[in-house]
């Protein structure tokens, strides 16, 4: 009897069944340019049209200067009443932003939010301004840029939802997905997505392969992530969106549920992203 | 049934202690196949009219059977798709250990087996080939897991639990057979009929996640209508599974 019972004694690790894994390590370095991070709104001087197009072939009237914690900046002007958005990276010597394909910033804070900024523009014009600098805040680990390493696209098809998993972020091929399977993928803009930055001056800006971006201003609570695009966007497009946040694997989950103006698509789109810097 | 099937350990485990008999005074390897995989297992007496075994049984799914055609959309979220029929094929596909009391109420090889297959719940392996090649970059979304063909071929597992959980599943069995597991001689031959309780069999393939993770996923009625009405019409008659087996034992000591 007592073999038997060693026996069943035995066997009882057997029974002890292994669950799921956790969802790892999700740790992030502190991105590189926290502490330059902020969002430049010119509210004293507004360069005339003709200044800006001087600027290396930015044309319109500036509306603001986004610096994100992970070195990239994002140029937002004004051209025939309509947004458009520069992307491109930067550095900072002291109390000069670098802005690449752009030209320098030297930014004063003078007290407060308020700064003088002075614009040495690549095309030698220097332009003097007042703005307000609203600094960076809050420390949630999505305030950063990430890459895009994958993209799932699930749609709500007209038989069953139809899923596929995209390398980075080809609008193209998505819109050849979205076609064959009975959507209208013209609506989606062309190029690809190159990255995605949630900002803790309460942007989140997506950057284009042409160096374009779309900006929008959003607010991060816990998992979830509340929106809204500029107007100009081309994410216009995408109507009813709703997102939420999440961490696994050393990579940031954004997934955003939206439909297609115009459309009967709607559906899921989740971007795996990791960090830029 | 679980009642029963405890009675009958209960007394398998309590009869040789009363008959006052060796235990474990006797070593066999069995070799054999059946319903239940190919397999391997040792046997030892627990007295005079009870042997224990012990073993292994694993479904390779060499052998595999066209159990039908299944409409798939060429392209699935398309209004506007033509149906493909690709052959659905399954085989065997259990990977499981097994705890078995054979109690034998007579001087003859006529026993009655009583025990439980424990480990992996897969019971089937069925494959989808040649479907549209859409659906080597297309799938179904499973709780964050992409479910998609590898070079035209989908392969899903048919499982079932039994009284355990997905991860290890434990299936009580009851059956009878004749021919002994410890051999009187050099070798013995033994051929048994039972059932295992399995429960309701469920649809499970292996899923993408976001960060590359592969995980098996099941997929419900709610993915897929047509695999629901598959898991209900394949409950109805699958919650027992028969087991025919045949082995050949070898006496150690």
């Amino acid at each position: 009897m007592k073999k038997i019972l060693f026996a069943l004694v035995a066997l009882l690790p057997l029974l002890v069944s292994c669950g799921k894994d956790s969802k790892g390590d999700n740790k992030f370095e502190d991105p590189h340019f926290i502490q330059y991070a902020g969002k430049l709104v010119p509210n004293t001087y507004v360069p005339a049209a003709s200044s800006l197009t001087k600027a290396n072939g930015l044309s319109g009237i500036l509306k603001s200067i986004e610096f994100t914690e992970s070195g990239l900046y994002v140029v937002g002007t004004l051209v025939d009443g309509k947004l458009q958005f520069t992307t491109g990276t930067y550095t900072v010597n002291g109390n000069t932003y670098n802005l690449n394909n752009f030209g320098t910033v030297e930014l004063t804070v003078t007290g407060g939010s308020m700064a003088s900024v002075i614009i040495h523009y690549l095309s030698g014009l220097t332009e003097t301004l007042l703005a307000d600098f609203r600094r960076a805040t809050g420390t949630n680990v999505a305030y950063r840029g990430w890459t895009i390493d994958k993209t799932r696209v699930t749609i709500n098809g007209f038989h069953t939802p139809a899923t596929a998993d995209f390398v980075g972020c080809n609008f193209d091929e998505m819109a050849k997905f979205l076609n064959d399977n009975g959507h209208k993928g013209s609506l989606l803009p062309s190029g690809s997505l190159k990255s995605v930055s949630i900002t803790g001056a309460g942007s989140i800006i997506f950057g284009y392969s042409d160096s374009t971006a779309d900006l929008g201003t959003c607010t991060v609570n816990g998992n979830s992530v509340n929106f809204s695009w500029e107007s100009g966007s081309r994410l216009l497009e995408v109507e009813n969106g709703k997102a939420t946040i999440d961490y696994m694997d050393g990579k940031c989950i954004l997934t955003i549920e939206a439909a297609l103006k115009g459309s009967t698509t709607s559906g899921v789109v989740t971007f795996v992203l990791s960090p830029m810097d | 049934m679980k009642k029963f099937i405890s009675l009958c350990v209960a007394a398998a485990l309590i009869l040789p202690v009363h008959a006052g008999a060796q235990v474990f005074n006797h070593l066999s390897l069995g070799i054999g196949g059946g319903t239940d995989g190919l397999g391997l297992q040792l046997a030892a007496p627990l007295g005079s009219h009870v042997d224990l075994i012990a073993g292994y049984g694993l479904g390779l799914g060499l052998i595999q059977v066209q159990a039908g055609q299944i409409s798939v959309p060429d392209h699935p979220g398309s209004a506007t798709s033509s149906n493909v029929s690709v052959p659905l094929k399954l085989g065997f596909g259990m990977n499981e250990g097994r705890l078995l009391f054979n109690i034998y109420p007579g001087k003859s090889g006529f026993h009655f087996t009583v025990g439980a297959y424990m480990g992996s719940s897969h019971v089937l392996k069925a494959k989808l080939a040649g479907m549209p090649s859409v659906y080597n970059t297309v799938g179904i979304d499973v709780d964050g897991y992409l479910v998609k063909a590898n070079n035209g071929q989908l392969d899903l597992s048919l499982c079932a639990n039994g009284i355990g959980a997905h991860a290890f599943a434990v299936k009580p069995y009851v059956g009878i057979g004749y021919g002994r597991a410890i051999p009187n001689k050099a070798v013995s031959f033994s051929v048994d009929l039972g059932a295992q309780y399995q429960g309701k069999p469920t649809v499970w393939a292996k899923g993408e996640g976001l960060t590359g993770r592969i995980e098996e996923v099941q997929i419900t009625e709610k993915q897929l209508s047509d695999i629901g009405k598959l898991q209900e019409e394949v409950g109805k008659y699958a919650s027992f599974w028969p087991t025919l087996t045949f082995h050949l034992y070898i006496k150690l000591f």
